[in-house]
């Protein structure tokens, strides 16, 4: 980091709340993310104003909504960065009951948007509360396991071993509830979302593999009914399929841009695809980085996604905190899927679904809670977080090769 | 299989919660693997499409996208261009700029349109805005447009507008060559005319040499114009053919039309002006026969010019009857009853020749089967499949057999020709190519004979006023009613110099009316044969030909003026005129 960042008070002897969290923090994490904010912002520049004209707003009306949503953003992030793992769950407790009422609350009185009721008026902003149900849901859910894990005692196998508390079926209680309450709005991309996060968690959580065969049977079952069900979606799957089946012109406008693009872009605002693409700020601003910024720099971003994935990861590996190291999976998980999502839908890999980029896509409620979700990475992540050093601290450091060793020495 | 083996051994030893977290620390590096998997499926995809343009995938959808038809007009041929004997461009292909749109940057097709139809008054706002809604990359919209209207597009500032230049045919001599030259479609296809006749080796890029010789066309079309207009006639036809050659030296039909704007024809009542009469169209030309059939009397009868036929009386055939338009009380030469252009002596004689033998006659000058030539299109001739005795004697001069004017001018030019089959040809010929086969059909004693009786046709006859001093011009004319109408056809067909002929020329006027200066006539002496006289005498300045005063020219036919009575041969041109058979 900057040098200027880190005056004498920061010292590696500082114990004030700033110092400790100076050298606990992933700094590295935070300057990746606030790097990939950045260039949201150059993104959302351009490629808002075209949409902006064609509903009738000013030009940078996104633009500065979005700038103003980051400012919030980066001071969430920060904020959140400090706080005590026992707080975090506090916290988003009872956010996730506050989204769960205000889900339940948007069918009643939310407003329609293109065909789903998602949305709805609080404080003057239309606030999405779905969207804050990712990272929250995350949270409970791997405290929920985390707790049935550490509650079990030693000895035994997972058939026979006793159960001290039900925190896993539970959870499945709770995702099948919300998955039935989102299907309501309907949103297919937020249980899709919801749904991997979940999985990654359980499979992280040491569940076997035929259950998680059985849990991915369920997923792609309920993709099916989604699409024998509900019209838009069979629509974008047929597209995917074939897509002179029926009007693709997203698809085909999309793919046009990366071509129209090529290696080297038509230059910052020199897009044209923009003009056509519905949502080109959120939805498509993928197809927009990648006909102004050329396929080299479409990379490059595809590359700092990965980065700060890995880079999570990474900092995984060292956590002895079986809490965290869910929901920080969860979280990773949610920002993973939404930009495979998003970048798959507009290369035609996947078919056509409405998912923001992480971070570059416009859109407040949809940054916030991507912020919350790298404010609680943070937040779990910091190095002072591990337990207890002296007693775990060789072993946690073991990589899996060596438990591979072990294993079959074990043998 | 070793994963799950390497898990089942985990679980085992689960309880310590080290053990459940070195599971964790695996899965979440399976979990890495995954991620990193998807993204470099995603950055291999990226690269597909920028670099490749995402051929592997939607191959179709490049191919029908605008980049296709860009290599179509890399392809394109530049048409070949028209020219005439003298190389004078007739038609030309020049690159145009052509408006067209890519409906997928249009984003308002309704408002798009209203303000291109302000610049192009002819489109139709809604088919335009139609032709901009698709989801294609490219519709043409207006071709071929002009500087000023390019201008005006670009200032519309329209993203989804743009221009590609294409070849459009123009023809620099717009109306004046219009029939024979025709004319190209849109598309760069011949669709009338020599366009279409030799379309095929134009569509290669090659130049054709058309026969036409530019001046002598003007000269033509100024004349026929000239008649048309003091005549108020409603059309006139005409053709200057090379006797030697065989070549079409100038060709018109009026009235006639301007191929650089032909969207103007489409309205009712203008269409007819594409028409071409001089191949297309079948007209009885009357007396102009007479020349035929008497060359077939001359040539299969072995006749003599001297013997005279009873032309007092009307032939009767049935409630019908040939008349003469001034019966004679006696009995007229070959010579008197050419010149006097008499129904009954032709009849006379083409009763003595009978149906087979005139109608073999015909067929061989030509006159009965349709005539093909390097213009695409030929009217086919009309007449009765059998020739009764009525028909054989009224087909004698003319009437019930309807031809092209090009079809009677081919046969007369091949009568005056030693009996040589002169076949027209709009092509130009090089001068080596003299290889083609001759067909003679009557004798070259016969064709003498008919030289001397159309040269005394034009110092004693009905076409004096066609003759041209130092040119020796012989000819016929005929003078045909229309079917059941107070209308009728005047034509002329000529030769010069009638001793040593060189050009065979045919005047055509449709409907003609009578003025003043002609005491009310319309007959073709009066019409048709001062036309065909301005006519040679501008092309013998044009083509620098030297009037002749050779014993030999002057001397011509005048053994045949015996055969005139004096007081015939005093008579005025106002009675002459009258001369003139139906």
């Amino acid at each position: 980091m900057d040098k200027s960042f880190a005056p004498v008070p920061l010292s590696r002897t500082d114990r004030s709340v700033l110092g400790r969290w100076w050298w606990t923090v992933d700094r590295m994490m935070l300057f990746l993310v606030l790097i990939l904010a950045l260039f949201g912002v150059a993104m959302v520049a351009t490629a808002s104003p075209s949409v902006a004209q064609r509903i009738g707003l000013e030009d940078y009306h996104f633009l500065f909504r979005h700038l103003a949503f980051l400012v919030v953003s980066v001071v969430l992030i920060l904020a959140l960065s400090f706080v005590e793992p026992r707080m975090i769950l506090r916290i988003f407790t009872i956010l996730f009951i506050l989204s769960v009422l205000a889900i339940i609350a948007v069918l009643f009185v939310g407003q329609e948007i293109k065909g789903a009721t998602r949305w709805v008026h609080f404080l003057g902003v239309s606030v999405q509360p779905s969207e804050f149900l990712k990272p929250s849901f995350s949270v409970i859910a791997a405290w929920l396991v985390a707790k049935q894990q550490e509650s079990m005692s030693g000895g035994g196998s997972d058939d026979e071993g006793k159960i001290g508390f039900h925190g896993f079926n539970i959870t499945v209680l709770i995702y099948i509830c919300l998955i039935a309450l989102l299907l309501m709005q309907p949103d297919l991309g937020m249980s899709v979302v919801l749904t991997c996060i979940f999985a990654v968690q359980i499979f992280l959580a040491g569940l076997r593999f035929r259950y998680l065969a059985v849990l991915g049977g369920v997923g792609v079952g309920g993709l099916g009914l989604a699409y024998l069900f509900l019209d838009h979606v069979r629509g974008r799957i047929d597209c995917f399929i074939d897509p002179s089946s029926r009007d693709c012109e997203q698809v085909e406008r999309s793919l046009d841009s990366f071509r129209n693009g090529g290696l080297f872009g038509t230059g910052p605002g020199q897009g044209e695809e923009k003009l056509l693409l519905p949502d080109a700020h959120a939805d498509f601003i993928f197809s927009v980085l990648a006909e102004e910024m050329g396929a080299i720099s479409t990379i490059l971003v595809i590359g700092l996604f990965a980065l700060i994935l890995l880079r999570g990861i990474r900092r995984l590996m060292d956590n002895g905190d079986i809490f965290s190291v869910l929901a920080v999976g969860g979280l990773l998980t949610m920002f993973g899927v939404q930009a495979i999502v998003h970048m798959g839908s507009s290369v035609s890999l996947l078919p056509a679904k409405g998912m923001t980029l992480p971070f570059i896509s416009y859109g407040g409620s949809s940054l916030l809670s991507t912020s919350m979700a790298f404010g609680i990475i943070l937040a779990l992540t910091r190095s002072k977080n591990r337990p207890s050093i002296a007693k775990y601290g060789l072993r946690m450091k073991r990589s899996v090769k060596h438990l591979q060793e072990e294993m079959v020495q074990a043998e | 299989m070793r994963l799950s083996f390497l898990h089942n051994k985990v679980i085992r030893i689960r309880g310590d919660q080290s053990a459940s977290l070195g599971v964790m620390r695996e899965r979440l590096f399976m979990l890495g693997g995954v991620f990193i998997l998807c993204f470099l499926v995603i950055s291999v995809r990226v690269i597909d499409l920028s670099l490749t343009h995402g051929l592997s995938v939607t191959e179709s959808e490049i191919f029908s996208s605008h980049e296709g038809s860009d290599t179509q007009k890399g392809a394109e041929i530049r048409r070949g261009y028209i020219y005439d004997r003298n190389g004078e461009l007739l038609a030309t292909s020049v690159k145009v700029p052509a408006l067209f749109a890519d409906p997928s940057l249009i984003l308002e097709p309704e408002i798009v349109a209203a303000q291109l139809a302000e610049i192009f008054p002819d489109i139709k706002i809604d088919e335009i805005a139609d032709a901009m809604r698709g989801t294609n990359k490219y519709t043409l919209l207006v071709r071929p447009v002009t500087p000023e209207q390019q201008a005006r597009v670009l200032e519309l500032g329209q993203l989804g507008l743009g221009f590609e230049y294409q070849y459009n045919r123009v023809y620099p001599n717009g109306s004046l060559v219009s029939h024979i030259v025709g004319y190209a479609g849109k598309d760069n296809t011949g669709l009338s005319g020599i366009e279409l006749g030799q379309d095929e080796i134009l569509a290669k890029g090659e130049n054709v040499y058309l026969s036409l010789d530019l001046r002598l066309q003007h000269i033509l079309r100024r004349e026929l114009t000239k008649a048309m207009d003091e005549f108020r006639a409603v059309g006139a036809i005409g053709a200057i053919l090379d006797i030697k050659t065989g070549e079409v030296l100038a060709g018109v039909s009026l009235p006639d039309f301007d191929p650089n704007y032909l969207a103007r024809y489409e309205a009712e009542g203008e269409a007819h002006k594409k028409f071409n009469q001089l191949n297309l169209g079948v007209y009885e030309l009357g007396s102009i026969f007479k020349v035929f059939s008497i060359a077939a009397f001359l040539d299969l009868k072995s006749g003599a010019l001297g013997q005279r036929f009873n032309v007092r009386k009307p032939i009767k055939i049935g409630r019908f009857r040939i008349n003469d338009y001034h019966p004679k009380k006696a009995d007229l030469s070959i010579p008197e009853i050419f010149v006097h252009s008499s129904n009954i002596g032709t009849a006379l004689m083409a009763e003595e020749l009978g149906a087979e033998k005139l109608k073999g006659f015909y067929s061989d000058l030509g006159l009965l089967t349709r005539m093909k030539t390097e213009v695409a299109g030929s009217g086919l001739p009309q007449f009765p499949e059998k020739w009764p005795r009525s028909t054989l004697l009224t087909v004698s001069y003319g009437h019930g057999l309807s031809t092209t004017p090009l079809q009677v001018l081919s046969a007369f030019a091949t009568v005056v020709n030693d009996g040589i089959v002169v076949k027209p040809s709009f092509l130009k010929k090089s001068k080596d190519k003299s290889d083609q086969e001759e067909v003679q059909v009557l004798s070259e004693v016969t064709s003498a004979k008919m030289r001397k009786l159309l040269r005394l046709n034009a110092i004693h006859g009905t076409g004096e006023s066609a003759d041209v001093s130092g040119f020796y011009v012989g000819g016929k004319t005929g003078t045909a009613n229309k079917y059941g109408r107070d209308a009728r056809v005047s034509s002329f067909a000529g030769v010069f110099p009638a001793h040593d002929p060189r050009y065979a020329i045919i005047i055509v006027v449709d409907e003609p009316k009578g003025h003043k200066g002609t005491y009310g006539y319309a007959t073709a002496g009066w019409v048709a044969a001062p036309t065909f006289a301005r006519v040679v005498k501008s092309m013998a300045v044009v083509l620098g030909l030297q009037p002749d005063g050779s014993k030999e020219a002057e001397e011509f036919a005048q053994d045949l003026v015996r055969y005139i009575p004096v007081e015939d041969q005093k008579v005025k041109k106002k009675e002459r005129a009258q001369f003139v058979s139906y």
